[in-house]
């Protein structure tokens, strides 16, 4: 860490409540030493600092020159509002699809809407069924000065049932079969 | 909230023994986890490694990293709950793996108007009256950062469980006078508990919790800041 910036040099210092340098959260290698390994918090170390984590004595691939080990996932937008989504029908003619929407911040009542297709992502066309779960993030982005508001439209996916889950189910289902009597019939 | 964070993200992190090797970008695509889209663009991206100690790669909305004792995927760009989708899958698919412990975890970069209230927030949190008795000139002190965490117990009493949450505080490396907070939200997983395998106790905790664990940071967030700005001087 440099302990030099304009930040630091020119504020008062009755009123420096915070360090104004050197905060690389992502990067800060001083942190790696004390890191436990149990923890379960942010992936501050994100990519070199987590690789020092392996034991010597083990082999460790050497990462190809153009991989960048170091950076930080980009996160970089706020999040305005989020709704989940139920698909209600789905319009081909018109392209559209209509909606059932359930935000997830604030006490905003759920409503329906008309959400036309151009939106989805080519990836996500064949979950575009009634009945499929879709993810609507509202965000707001700061790039170079300029503030640019957008919306994500993300459908929901979830693996098959695997043969142990099927049959979980199945057997779960006798043992209450088992327990089930019949009621008696009223005279 | 009150206050709006200026940026918001979400990671999911579980402790344990893992194979890194299997978590490609084609195994998630085969098991329906990611479109064919999120796949190739991923798979044809210079940042990805993929090998028997660390599989690291990203999509256009989440970064995913495993090492051989350590599982943490993390969401880019704007928030979407389909992060928490994508780790219940992943779980789901290797419920046989021995997690110890999930992190259920939220950032949020918050700037302020002027710099006089981004040092507010450092002062409020951590006043500096000792401090500067210290070095009473020419220096200064300043809070790096600030860690709390909340126990599942009273103060001097026997802990009920394992799990905690643990608010951090520090300044933003992203907005300037910005602070940046963190929590999170730590589970215990026990081994096996009532024939239950460890990823899928974790895959059932993401997909109840990270939701109420996203509500109870934006509360949280916006509690310390706006309470730190409205204290008196």
């Amino acid at each position: 860490m440099t302990a030099t910036s304009t930040v630091s040099r020119s504020v008062n210092r009755n009123s420096y409540g915070f360090q104004g340098y050197g905060f690389q959260t992502g990067l800060d290698l001083n942190s790696v030493s004390v890191r436990e390994n149990s923890s379960t918090d942010f992936a501050k170390n994100f990519g070199v600092q987590d690789l020092r984590t392996i034991p010597e004595e083990k082999e460790v691939v050497a990462p190809s020159a153009g991989v960048a080990l170091d950076r930080e996932p980009d996160i970089d937008a706020a999040v305005i509002q989020l709704w989940e989504g139920r698909v209600l029908d789905v319009n081909l003619e018109n392209d559209v699809m209509n909606v059932l929407l359930i935000a997830k911040m604030g006490q905003v009542p759920d409503h329906t809407a008309e959400i036309e297709l151009q939106w989805v992502v080519d990836q996500d066309r064949d979950l575009v069924v009634a009945g499929a779960v879709f993810y609507l993030t509202l965000y707001k982005k700061t790039r170079r000065g300029s503030i640019q508001n957008s919306q994500e439209l993300r459908f929901r996916r979830r693996p098959s049932w695997t043969k142990v889950q099927v049959q979980k189910v199945y057997s779960d289902a006798d043992q209450m079969r088992a327990k089930m009597r019949a009621r008696p019939i009223a005279a | 909230m009150t206050r709006t964070a200026d940026i918001f993200g979400s990671s999911v992190v579980a402790v344990g023994a893992f194979n890194p090797a299997i978590f490609s970008p084609d195994w998630l695509e085969r098991n329906k986890l990611i479109g064919k889209g999120d796949a190739d663009g991923a798979t044809k991206s210079s940042a990805i490694i993929i090998s028997h100690q660390a599989t690291v790669f990203e999509t256009e909305w989440f970064a995913l990293q495993v090492l051989e004792n350590q599982f943490s995927l993390t969401s880019k760009g704007a928030l979407t709950p389909a992060i928490k989708d994508l780790a219940v899958g992943i779980f789901s698919l290797v419920p046989h793996t021995p997690i110890t412990a999930l992190g259920l975890n939220f950032l949020a970069h918050f700037k302020f108007g002027a710099e006089a209230e981004y040092h507010k927030i450092g002062d409020v949190l951590a006043p500096k009256t000792i401090w500067d008795g210290l070095y009473p000139e020419g220096r200064s002190a300043g809070m790096q950062v600030l860690s709390i965490r909340i126990q599942d117990a009273d103060r001097g009493s026997d802990l009920r469980t394992g799990n905690e949450k643990r608010i951090s505080i520090q300044p933003s490396d992203k907005v300037r006078f910005g602070v940046l907070m963190l929590l999170n939200d730590h589970r215990e997983i026990r081994g096996s508990a009532d024939g239950i395998f460890p990823a899928d106790q974790a895959a059932s905790i993401v997909d109840s919790d990270w939701q109420s664990s996203c509500d109870d940071a934006i509360r949280v967030f916006d509690y310390v800041v706006s309470n730190a700005l409205a204290a008196r001087d």
